[in-house]
């Protein structure tokens, strides 16, 4: 330890703190002995590495200066402890310079992965001699692997917690951040911090383990009136293997609990109470949404970590007080000094970023902390275009779209545009509030009518989430549904017919003539709330069927729960959808069958979640499957033709009111026929006819058959609106995919201009455009024309007479009865408190209930009808106390009912007549044993509290039987059977009297409900476009591309997701958008960018992370000679030079001696470590499991169907035996380190052909059919192909021109490295949890 | 490429295949709708109660007699039917029962003592009277109050003390009217309001005549629960020739009747009720005796005249007594037409009016002091016609006129006694063509006294409209008619079902 000059006044301990660091430490220790400016003295502590770590700073530094710690030492307690290690008090000579100059100690604190700089401490002492007061100094941190980027200068924290270094991702150091300043806080990796201030701040808080100890200390410093320095001069290395999660955190919980916990502590710790309420507040927020929205993602771990890491710094308060109160010293002045290094927290600008780019479906921009998928690739049509938001958001054509349809349907829609509800055709009015509607759909027994225990209408639940969205208002949700659906239906059309044409004009065409047709007007004008949600729904429905068709297996599971979804939302208005999905999925089954893995599962799901989720009302539909053809809303005559011709049918008119002529459409059909004869997209054109004509053959079957609602009522013609919309959405599917042939036909004229308008051809393209452009104009203009032409109405008019639905003061509930009648029919309607509203027409009566009162209705208006009974008191047991007729009043029927014994006529008005009981009724009556009744006051649904009368007798209940229950006095009262009949409840009501209770309860409804929302929680969770995974990845990406696309995607993980190693999860827009399902594999240039774009964007957003330092780390040469050099022929095979990205993710794929995965992800920069030959890209996944996990990364994982999930299914597949050959490999030695450097062989990275085909599923990609893979999708080269980079299928073409073809499964490979004996990698770097969570999922 | 355009149009082709199959199957006629089927199909329910008022004995001249009773059911079966008093003061239930009836199926005759005085506070007058119409608690009067088998098929009539005036007892309702002579032929006008249930009725009493197209009493009369109320409407329809009555309420229901007399002294006749206004009516019953027959048209609607066509249906076949053009009656008014060809004819007289009209026939005879006997509108049988009993008398007959305007007619005609009931006794089945009218004397059963027995008549399946009248002869002079109305075992009940749009939409 020669002492050199500079600054000697100056004692440095450097103090190394260890923890499985065997990888870097070598490095670090020399960089630390050959410092310009050597330290005085070293103390290095092993906090129980499981690897070398401690025999390698022995080896270094002697055995003297270190010393070993328990595993689950934290940061802080290691330097503390090591800080009173004898080591660290050696006494120094006196420098020989200039006497009188005070000594002044120092502690350096390295980390086992930061590797300074030769000149780094000398520049920290020379910050530190000119700036006296600086108590810490901090350097400049750049990369470990990639030495031009700058990683941090600087830290401090914004308000919401996070670790800012205000520098770019990726950001190469091209000295923009140098200078030396004044800093809230410097990493403590490199930092330099005077001795004394260390004592007197007390160090690090070791109750914080790990993570931003560092700025909790500096900010301490500052209380202490000390500055913190960063010497800009100075720089270390830093590999900032914990925080990337390269290794496990074994020091006490997971890294990101620890992360928000730390940010939390520090924050509320230094920050002064008033600042400090504030930043709770703003914490919990973020936390709660962040929580959220971690759940949504299915990341279930992050999202208890966030949650977790609040409620331990939140939910101990007296910890807090006690870390506050040992904060309190300068903690006010470091504030205000420090206020203007706070960075305020961008959440919300990021919030509001981020949702602006989910609406306009454009890529994120810097979306830091938050990855979404883009999940339709199509929809890029401005890709990375630097433009606002809000320009973006309003030029994109799907916007134009919907604002050009809500001002058609506005203007059509003007007479229904009032505040209020709707009502009239098959709409109920919505009245009342959100609540009413969940409480209506909550209940067991609903009270309207007779009382009904039918379940309530899932659709009902729908509504009322959206009418809670709304403000809580229902008939606002209804008009957003019903008035809303053209312009709703247009923006998914839209999105659809993005899966088919790329041509923005065919797509609005598309999504137009489909909003616009008289399916669409003609719900509207009806009041079919069902037809319209499925409506909007069903382009959707199409596009998630279609993916699930297309795309990898695990994709394809995730659209066949959104179809799932979907089709159980649009069965929840309109049930007749389930049919048809039945029936498409039937067959989809058999056209598909052979082709698609895992078809019949993802079928069954589809067909099967609807009928789950909407569990106890789908078996009431069983129960009356010609509920099937029907849809939410009243059944009525009138609203649908009972003998539609088939014209109509062909034309797309449903019949019923308010459709336009039915010629409007023809241009549509005629399109479609057209595209018949297109040469393009045969597939697409001959899908949507098939559709087309199912749908036509279910509008036909649907139209003629009469149902019989369940709650009776007369037949009703079946209306064939959702069959009408399929095949209209075929139909448009198919002229849409023929457009394209249309262009090409114009084109092939060759001439241009009005000449090519006028030659044959020309003129026949632009009148199949004209004729097709004819259907959405003619539409709209009839529709604007002709206004809203139907039952619907504002329904402000429509209620019973006030003194009719009031609950009288003294608690008799009174119902009445309303008597109509129209077309020689007699209608009648029981009212209780409310008329009917929406939902209620669903909710079927109790049969028997509704028998007796149908008997009892049919006695009242018959003639003479009080002599076949007593119609007081068979009105009296229904506890009608009135009734009703609204104008025109029918003057037989009045008379009739002057005539009823019992009844009188009161208040007769212009609008109404009413009768009254003489008797006042009520829905609780004591039959007393004399015969007299005693009314007993009761609220709407049962009693609490109520007098019963002393004399006993019988209770009896104007409710329907069953699920009832009384007590007297607590005591409860046995059922007996009721003197109104079978179907009324009554109960033995002993002498006495005393405190009545009736209630009704039916907790099995309870569960049914609950259950029910538990599994549409799940399906949602399912079918939500989560994080993606590496397998997603591996399985969208051709393995050589995934190489690269993971080198660059890398970083769109998020911290919390990345895995060991940083393996690779997919970019937002990677997600198989080398998508590149089969139908897909026409190679369009859309599809040959999206990877790329995705990892580009991905890894600007997050380059920060693991990825980035992998990609960076072959442009730099390794400095160690020992490290594992590659050879460059060896490498990936290609010829013009892989991307940098390639080559650094083969070398991070390159083994030294451990197939074991968890050393794949580790770069073995000292060749120490590494990974067994594996597929480029694919070896840096640490998260398979580590027997199997070298046999898949050297499979070609280039087919995303035919790729099982990971090495658990590998058993079978004639790679697994590669690895534990190599590791028996006898020609290689034990130790990587130990290992000829840059003898390795390169084997090629993919199977080469002699690889039993056989075996293989049969869509396996292009391994097994080399020739064949330029049509595979999997292997479908993308943007990185433009560099030379081979398909993966090609190996045994290109790679083995140069590489020997590996061996079949048996053979042992010649040059094959052989594993360590023990496998300690194993151990030693476990998979963190997240990695099992991971697959899990 | 010409490859490549077979392989297009092969599909196309399999399209439009495809796309005609449905067109076609889609034109295909294919069984209507099934008609819209209702929740509650029009069903019948069995009559299980009854009530029957009538105001004698006990009105002025008529202190003693007694109710016929007859009830046909249906089906076997227990029931029971009370007789009992009215209260002039009015009660919330029924007076004390005078008899009780178990036996359904026989004909009972039940004496009814006179009533006992009205307290003069309450035969002072009440509300609704004035100078010119006085109305005032009447004396007498009784209900019948029929539950189980005697509901079905029931029917009463109340006999005079000499046994030769009858009257029906009216089932309660809100709408009564009544078609005959005026003042100028019967100078004793009494209108007896009665109602048979609990709760007070209101009721209104309106008049048409030849002279005032509308009188009415001002105020609505009320009649008190169980009670009965007699307004004499003497001054109000002074000098009119025809009269048409309208009685109804606006609370609650009475059954009705109108009783004329010559002269305030004698005791005259009970005017049966007519049938509701309609466009098409059938007045049964008219016999065969000689003398002028007085056709009675009362026109209720208001403005505008009625253009009135009248058919006489007699056994020899139909024909227009007043020529194929009809008569023209002013409106709001009622209006004699002399009908002298019918004399001698049993017949029934079809009328046929532009708008709604009731009427009725006078033929000359009738009870003591009676101006005449009257045949009224009356619809035609339903399920059965029962007559309680036909008190001819030693010297008298009865018949039964049956005519069938429409359509030939069959009809079992059968007859029960104190002590056989219906159906034991051999029936006769009668046929009446379309358009005719057939009379069938009525014979005493062997073993009873002259007149004691009840008649049932059934309209035999497939039967058209049956009208029948039973008309009482003494000494070749028309005692009095009587329509033979419906007594159904059942009521029909009709199609309703549950609409949620029933408040209107």
């Amino acid at each position: 330890m020669a002492l050199n000059d500079s600054y000697p006044q100056h004692v440095v301990t450097a103090v190394i703190v260890a923890h499985d660091g065997a990888a870097w430490l070598p490095h670090v220790i020399d960089a630390l002995l050959e410092q310009d400016r050597p330290v005085q003295r070293v103390v290095a502590v092993d906090t129980g590495s499981r690897d070398r770590s401690g025999a390698v700073l022995a080896a270094k530094l002697g055995q003297a200066v270190v010393f070993g710690m328990d595993r689950g030492t934290g940061y802080g307690a290691a330097v503390s402890r090591a800080l009173q290690h004898k080591a660290a008090s050696v006494s120094v000579p006196a420098p020989a310079g200039p006497a009188g100059a005070e000594r002044v100690e120092w502690v350096w604190l390295l980390h086992d992965d930061c590797e300074p700089a030769p000149d780094a401490l000398e520049q920290l002492l020379r910050g530190a001699a000119e700036s006296p007061a600086a108590g810490v100094l901090g350097p400049k941190v750049m990369d470990w692997s990639d030495r031009s980027v700058i990683v941090e200068a600087g830290v401090t924290i914004d308000a919401v917690g996070r670790r800012v270094t205000g520098i770019e991702p990726r950001e190469v150091d091209q000295g923009q951040h140098d200078g030396d300043r004044d800093v809230l806080a410097v990493g403590s990796a490199g930092m330099l911090i005077r001795r004394d201030v260390w004592d007197r701040t007390g160090g690090f808080d070791t109750g914080m383990a790990l993570f931003r100890e560092d700025v909790d200390l500096c900010w301490r410093v500052h209380a202490a009136g000390y500055r913190v320095r960063l010497i800009t001069d100075a720089v270390v290395f830093h590999a900032q293997a914990a925080a990337r999660r390269r290794r496990p955190v074994s020091a006490g919980r997971r890294a990101p609990y620890l992360d928000r916990r730390n940010a939390l502590m520090t924050l509320l710790g230094n920050l002064p109470f008033a600042a400090m309420l504030g930043s709770i507040a703003r914490n919990a927020a973020t936390s709660f949404f962040r929580t959220l929205y971690l759940l949504l993602a299915k990341r279930p771990a992050a999202a208890l970590d966030e949650a977790a890491a609040v409620a331990a710094v939140l939910g101990h308060p007296l910890r807090l007080r006690r870390t506050r109160q040992r904060r309190a010293p300068g903690r006010r002045a470091a504030y205000n000094r420090l206020r203007a290094d706070l960075p305020a927290g961008k959440s919300v600008r990021e919030m509001a970023e981020f949702a602006a780019s989910a609406l306009s479906r454009s890529p994120q921009l810097d979306t830091a902390g938050m990855h979404h998928a883009t999940d339709d690739p199509n929809d890029d049509d401005f890709l990375l275009t630097d433009i606002g938001i809000v320009q973006r958001f309003m030029t994109h054509p799907g916007v134009l779209l919907f604002v050009g349809l809500a001002i058609v349907a506005g203007i059509a829609e003007r007479s229904l545009l009032r505040s209020g509800p709707l009502g009239g055709g098959a709409l109920l009015p919505a009245w009342g509030g959100a609540s009413g509607l969940w409480r209506e759909y909550w209940q067991a027994f609903h009270p309207n009518g007779v009382g009904s225990s039918a379940t309530a209408p899932p659709y009902l639940a729908l509504v009322a989430g959206l009418a809670t969205v709304l403000g809580g208002k229902p008939w606002l949700a209804v008009d957003v549904i019903l008035l809303g659906c053209v312009p709703l239906a247009g923006v998914t059309a839209f999105l659809a017919a993005g899966r088919v044409t790329r041509s923005a004009p065919v797509r609005v065409w598309a999504a137009a003539a489909y909003a616009l047709l008289p399916v669409a007007t003609g719900a509207i004008a009806a009041g079919r709330l069902g037809t319209a949600v499925v409506f909007v729904l069903l382009p959707l429905i199409g596009l998630s069927a279609g993916r699930m068709l297309t795309r990898p297996h695990q994709l394809a599971r995730r659209a066949a729960w959104a179809t799932g979804l979907l089709v159980a939302v649009g069965a929840a208005f309109a049930p007749v959808l389930w049919l048809m999905t039945l029936v498409a999925a039937a067959a989809a089954l058999i056209a598909f069958r052979a082709s698609r893995r895992g078809l019949l599962a993802n079928l069954a799901i589809v067909v099967i979640v609807p009928p789950a989720l909407l569990f106890p009302w789908s078996l009431q539909l069983a129960a009356h499957p010609s509920g099937l053809l029907l849809e939410a809303g009243v059944q009525q005559a009138g609203l649908a033709a009972p003998d539609l011709p088939a014209r109509s049918l062909m034309l797309l008119s449903p019949g019923g009111p308010g459709l336009p002529p039915a010629w409007v459409t023809a241009g549509l059909a005629l399109a479609a026929l057209a595209a018949l004869l297109a040469s393009r997209q045969r597939g697409a054109i001959m899908a949507g006819w098939f559709v087309a004509v199912l749908g036509l053959a279910a509008a036909l079957a649907v139209s003629r058959v009469a149902v019989t609602p369940a709650g009776g009522g007369a037949a009703v013609p079946g209306w064939p609106g959702v069959a009408l919309a399929a095949a209209a959405a075929g139909l448009l599917l198919a002229a849409a995919a023929g457009s394209e042939s249309l262009t090409g036909l114009a084109a092939a004229g060759g001439r241009s201009g009005l000449r090519r308008l006028i030659s044959g051809r020309g003129l026949l393209v632009a009148l199949l455009a004209a004729a097709a452009i004819s259907a959405p104009v003619l539409a709209a203009v009839t529709w604007i024309s002709s206004g809203v032409r139907g039952p619907v109405a504002p329904a402000a008019g429509q209620a019973a007479p006030e003194l009719v639905s009031a609950l009288p003061d003294n608690g008799l509930q009174q119902r009445t009865l309303v008597l109509r009648s129209a077309g020689g029919r007699i209608f009648f309607l029981l009212l209780r408190d409310s008329v009917p509203g929406l939902g209620d027409s669903e909710l079927t009566p109790v049969p028997a209930a509704q028998r007796a009162l149908t008997a009892a209705v049919a006695g009242l208006v018959a003639q003479n009808g009080g002599e076949a009974a007593n119609l007081q008191q068979e009105l009296a047991r229904f506890d009608i106390g009135y009734v009703l007729m609204q104008a025109p009043v029918n003057q037989a029927l009045a008379s009739t009912l002057d005539g009823v014994a019992g009844l009188h006529p009161v208040n007769l008005a212009q609008s109404f007549d009413l009768w009254r009981l003489d008797n006042p009724t009520s829905e609780v009556t004591v039959l007393q044993p004399g015969g007299s009744t005693v009314a007993v006051p009761s609220g709407w649904v049962g009693a609490s509290g109520s007098r019963a009368p002393a004399s006993g007798g019988i209770l009896e209940l104007a409710e329907p039987r069953g699920g009832w229950s009384a007590t007297l006095n607590g005591h409860p009262l046995t059922a007996v059977a009721s003197p109104a009949g079978s179907w009324a409840q009554a109960f033995r009501l002993p002498a006495g009297g005393g405190t009545l209770d009736i209630s009704r309860s039916q907790p099995g409804h309870d569960l049914a409900i609950a259950a029910e929302a538990l599994a549409a929680v799940v399906v949602a969770a399912l079918a939500l476009p989560g994080v993606h995974t590496a397998a997603e990845t591996q399985e969208a990406a051709p393995a050589p591309a995934a190489g690269r696309a993971a080198a660059e995607a890398g970083g769109a993980a998020e911290a919390g997701t990345a895995d060991a190693g940083g393996s690779i999860p997919a970019g937002p827009g990677t997600e198989g958008d080398a998508a590149a399902g089969p139908a897909d594999a026409s190679g369009r240039r859309r599809d040959s960018r999206i990877p790329g774009r995705g990892g580009r964007a991905g890894a600007r957003a997050h380059g920060s992370r693991p990825g980035r330092a992998a990609r960076s780390r072959p442009r730099r040469p390794a400095p160690s000679a020992d490290g594992p050099r590659v050879p460059r022929q060896a490498g990936p095979p290609e010829q013009g030079g892989p991307p940098p990205a390639v080559r650094e993710a083969d070398q991070l794929a390159w083994p030294a001696d451990q197939p074991a995965a968890g050393g794949a992800a580790w770069p073995g920069r000292d060749g120490a470590v590494g990974a067994p030959p594996a597929a480029p890209g694919q070896g840096r996944d640490g998260r398979a499991e580590r027997q199997g996990a070298a046999a898949q990364r050297a499979a070609p994982w280039s087919h995303p169907a035919g790729q099982p999930d990971r090495g658990r299914h590998t058993a079978g597949r004639p790679d697994r035996g590669r690895p534990q050959q190599a590791r028996e490999d006898p020609a290689r030695t034990a130790n990587g380190r130990a290992a000829p450097d840059g003898q390795v062989p390169r084997q090629p990275a993919a199977p080469p052909s002699s690889w039993p085909a056989s075996d293989q599923p049969s869509s396996w990609p292009s391994a097994a059919s080399p020739s064949g893979s330029a049509d595979r999708p999997g292997s479908r080269p993308d943007s990185a192909d433009s560099a030379g980079w081979p398909a993966a299928g090609e190996p045994g073409q290109r790679a083995g021109q140069e590489l020997e073809p590996l061996p079949p499964a048996g053979e042992q490979p010649r040059d094959w490295p052989r594993p360590a004996a023990d496998d300690r990698s194993a151990h030693r770097w476990p998979a963190p949890d997240r990695d099992r969570e991971g697959d899990s999922r | 490429m010409r490859a490549s355009l077979r392989g297009r149009i092969l599909p196309a082709l399999l399209v439009v295949l495809a796309l005609g199959a449905v067109y076609g199957a889609g034109s295909l006629r294919h069984p209507a709708a099934s008609a819209a089927s209702a929740a509650s199909r029009p069903g019948r329910a069995p009559v299980v109660s009854a009530l029957r008022a009538c105001p004698a004995p006990g009105s002025t001249g008529v202190t003693a007699g007694g109710v016929a009773l007859a009830a046909a059911p249906g089906s076997a079966g227990q029931g029971q039917a009370v007789i009992s008093r009215l209260i002039p003061a009015g009660a919330s239930t029924a007076g004390p029962a005078v008899s009780s009836v178990t036996a359904p199926g026989q004909l009972q005759l039940l004496p009814v003592t006179a009533a006992p005085a009205v307290p003069k506070a309450l035969a002072a007058g009440q509300a609704g009277s004035s100078a010119a119409v006085r109305t005032s608690a009447g004396r007498g009067g009784i209900l019948i109050q029929a539950t189980g088998a005697l509901a079905q098929g029931i029917e009463a009539e109340q006999t005079g003390p000499g046994g030769l005036v009858t009257a029906r007892c009216e089932a309660p309702g809100t709408s009564f009217w009544f078609v005959g002579p005026g003042q100028k032929s019967a100078a004793q006008i009494e209108v007896y309001l009665i109602n048979p249930d609990g709760q007070a009725a209101d009721a209104q009493v309106s008049a048409l005549t030849d002279e005032n197209p509308l009188v009415s009493s001002d105020t609505g009369i009320a009649v008190p629960p169980h009670s009965m109320v007699v307004q004499s409407l003497n001054a109000l329809l002074s000098s009119s020739q025809v009269i048409a009555l309208h009685v109804s309420t606006s609370v609650g229901r009475v059954s009705a009747a109108v009783r004329l007399a010559r002269s305030p002294s004698e005791p005259g006749g009970w005017l049966p009720a007519a049938q509701q206004p309609a466009r098409n009516l059938v007045i049964p019953g008219v016999p065969g005796t000689t003398g002028t027959r007085v056709l009675y048209v009362a026109v209720p609607g208001g403005s505008g005249s009625a253009q009135v066509k009248i058919t006489a249906v007699t056994a020899k076949g139909s024909y227009q007594p007043t020529g194929g053009s009809g008569i023209d009656l002013p409106g709001s008014s009622a209006w004699a037409v002399q009908l002298p060809s019918l004399s001698g004819v049993a017949a029934a007289i079809r009328v046929s009016a532009s708008v709604p009209v009731t009427a009725a026939i006078s033929v000359p005879g009738g009870a003591a002091g009676a101006p005449a006997a009257l045949a009224v509108a009356s619809a035609p049988v339903q399920q059965q016609g029962v007559i309680a009993d036909n008190p001819a008398g030693p010297a008298g007959s009865a018949e039964l006129v049956l005519s069938a305007p429409w359509a030939a007619a069959s009809v079992r005609v059968t007859d029960a006694t104190a002590t056989v009931p219906f159906g034991r006794e051999p029936s006769t089945t009668v046929q009446v063509a379309a358009g005719h009218t057939a009379v069938l004397p009525l014979r005493t059963p062997p073993g009873v006294k002259a007149g004691d027995f009840a008649v049932l008549v059934t309209p035999l399946p497939g039967s058209g409209l049956v009208y029948a009248g039973r008309v009482l002869t003494a000494g070749g002079v028309t005692q009095s008619i009587l329509p033979v109305i419906s007594s159904p075992t059942w009521v029909a009940l009709p199609a309703v079902g549950e609409s949620m749009t029933a408040l209107g939409s």
